[in-house]
């Protein structure tokens, strides 16, 4: 069973959703993946994301972004491979 | 594990900061052409040489240092050797400047195609790069969309410029010179800075104030609607049809749709903090808004040109900048510290006292209306007046973010977490 972190943002000013979610990434692993709301797609930590080789995936569907943030060690991948 | 910021993620700070604390420096110097300027006629040489210290001295400096800076938020795009593009742009560029100022003070020529060749160089090398980089980017949003469009009529208007410059040096003024002119500033106006405004506004609003983000049906409404009336322009010129309303009229809808949809977020916004950048931001909106409509009368009425420079040029974009310097400088002077580990530095509302930044969008404010009342009124000391306030403004302006930039410059050397001396 994955564990879901939830990093909401959407009231949160640049660059404290940066901060908090950066903070958030030490708890990553093969059980858990962070599930993080913004308002914006955030193009600073998508760069940031390549370069640590953490994988991503961003939804757009309804009003909010919401970004799904995981380590090459998680195990549960399927549950993104349905994602728009 | 913690996974810190990584300076590889932004320019160097050096590489945009100089751009920033430049351009008031130039507005004052242009502030200094008009104290001494006998009349306030567009092409009295004081006046040309004061417009454009104004537009390429502080409009354009600016955005090439918020175009280093804001490429990486807004696309993930980093200019390669940013140091280096900014260091060749920023020398070039001022050389351009200076030798621009000193042509006018000696009235001597070869200065003044000095600049003009150097200003030329600087722009392009700059704007090639910038365009390249947006090029690159794999998934194009809206806003990336919005920039390259805007880039490329700036190169458009910047080749006609040159066309002009080159007809009005030799003498060889053709039947379509008016009309290039006209394409010219629409390209600069509506191309290149509203188009860009747009652009960066879409990403900046929801991002430093806490609004919600542009639906991206709006973002296509304004992006696209904008382009096809700017590419209608030159043929209804140029084929002389006869439809310069329809284009005004489409252009005044789409920016006071802008203007509606962004004062809207800024209201709405969902943390109400005391924050003077709103105040520029609006006040921004609320001149292109009013110069809109003001240009449309122009169609229906004898109305000053001077004053539609200063509703647009100073009123809605150098207010715009302003609002965007107070909130990009403390940015990234607060990226740069905490990606060397120094957690214990000042947030970025703390970099620049409110109090000053108040006291420097009051002179900017008072400015504006007395350039406004003096030319609508056409008293020249009531222009003066507005001048040295406009001085006073930049003045305050680059004392202002130079405190932020301090904040940089005491702790870049400092080793985090008190590992250091």
């Amino acid at each position: 069973m994955s564990q879901e972190i939830i990093v909401d943002t959407r009231e949160l000013e640049a660059p404290e959703p940066m901060t908090v979610v950066l903070h958030t990434l030490s708890r990553l692993d093969a059980n858990t993946y962070i599930k993080m709301i913004h308002r914006i797609e955030p193009q600073m930590l998508f760069v940031h994301l390549d370069r640590n080789n953490l994988n991503y995936k961003v939804s757009t569907g309804n009003e909010d972004v919401l970004i799904y943030i995981w380590d090459n060690s998680f195990k549960n991948l399927a549950q993104f491979e349905d994602m728009k | 594990m913690f996974v810190g910021l990584s300076l590889d993620q932004a320019p160097p700070y050096k590489a945009p900061i100089k751009f920033f604390l430049i351009a008031p420096i130039f507005a004052i110097i242009a502030g200094i052409f008009a104290l001494f300027s006998n009349s306030y006629e567009i092409h009295n040489p004081n006046i040309i040489a004061t417009i454009h210290l104004v537009t390429i001295g502080f409009i354009v400096m600016t955005i090439i240092g918020a175009l280093q800076q804001m490429l990486p938020v807004i696309a993930g795009a980093i200019i390669p050797k940013a140091n280096r593009v900014s260091n060749i742009t920023y020398t070039i560029l001022t050389l351009g400047l200076i030798s621009f100022t000193v042509g006018f003070i000696l009235y001597e020529k070869i200065y003044l195609f000095f600049a003009a060749t150097l200003l030329l160089i600087g722009l392009l090398y700059f704007t090639t790069i910038a365009l390249f980089q947006l090029f690159k980017v794999k998934n194009k949003s809206y806003i990336v969309i919005g920039m390259i469009l805007s880039l490329l009529f700036f190169i458009i208007a910047f080749l006609i410029g040159i066309h002009l410059i080159i007809a009005n040096a030799t003498g060889n003024i053709s039947a379509l010179h008016y009309s290039f002119g006209l394409l010219h500033y629409n390209y600069i106006f509506f191309g290149f800075l509203f188009l860009l405004v747009v652009s960066i506004s879409i990403q900046v609003v929801p991002m430093f104030w806490v609004a919600n983000a542009y639906k991206k049906q709006e973002q296509a409404i304004i992006i696209f609607i904008s382009t096809v009336l700017l590419v209608f322009y030159p043929i209804n010129l140029f084929i002389d049809l006869g439809l310069d309303i329809v284009y005004k009229i489409g252009f005044n809808l789409i920016i006071l749709y802008f203007v509606y949809l962004t004062i809207q977020k800024l209201r709405n916004r969902k943390r109400k903090l005391q924050d003077i950048t709103v105040n520029f931001y609006m006040t921004s909106l609320i001149f292109l808004a009013f110069g809109s409509l003001y240009w449309l009368s122009m169609s229906f009425f004898t109305l000053h040109t001077n004053l539609f420079g200063i509703i647009l040029g100073l009123g809605f974009i150098i207010s715009l900048m302003n609002g965007m310097m107070y909130k990009i400088i403390p940015f990234l002077t607060w990226f740069h510290l905490n990606a060397k580990g120094l957690f214990d530095i000042p947030s970025m509302r703390e970099m620049i006292p409110i109090k000053n930044m108040k006291l420097q969008y009051n002179f900017h404010l008072f400015s504006i209306i007395n350039f406004i009342i003096g030319f609508g009124l056409g008293i020249n000391l009531i222009i003066k007046l507005a001048v040295v306030l406009f001085i006073i403004s930049n003045i305050l302006l680059f004392i202002n973010i130079y405190k932020a930039v301090q904040i940089y410059l005491k702790n870049q050397y400092r080793e985090p977490f008190g590992m250091g001396k």
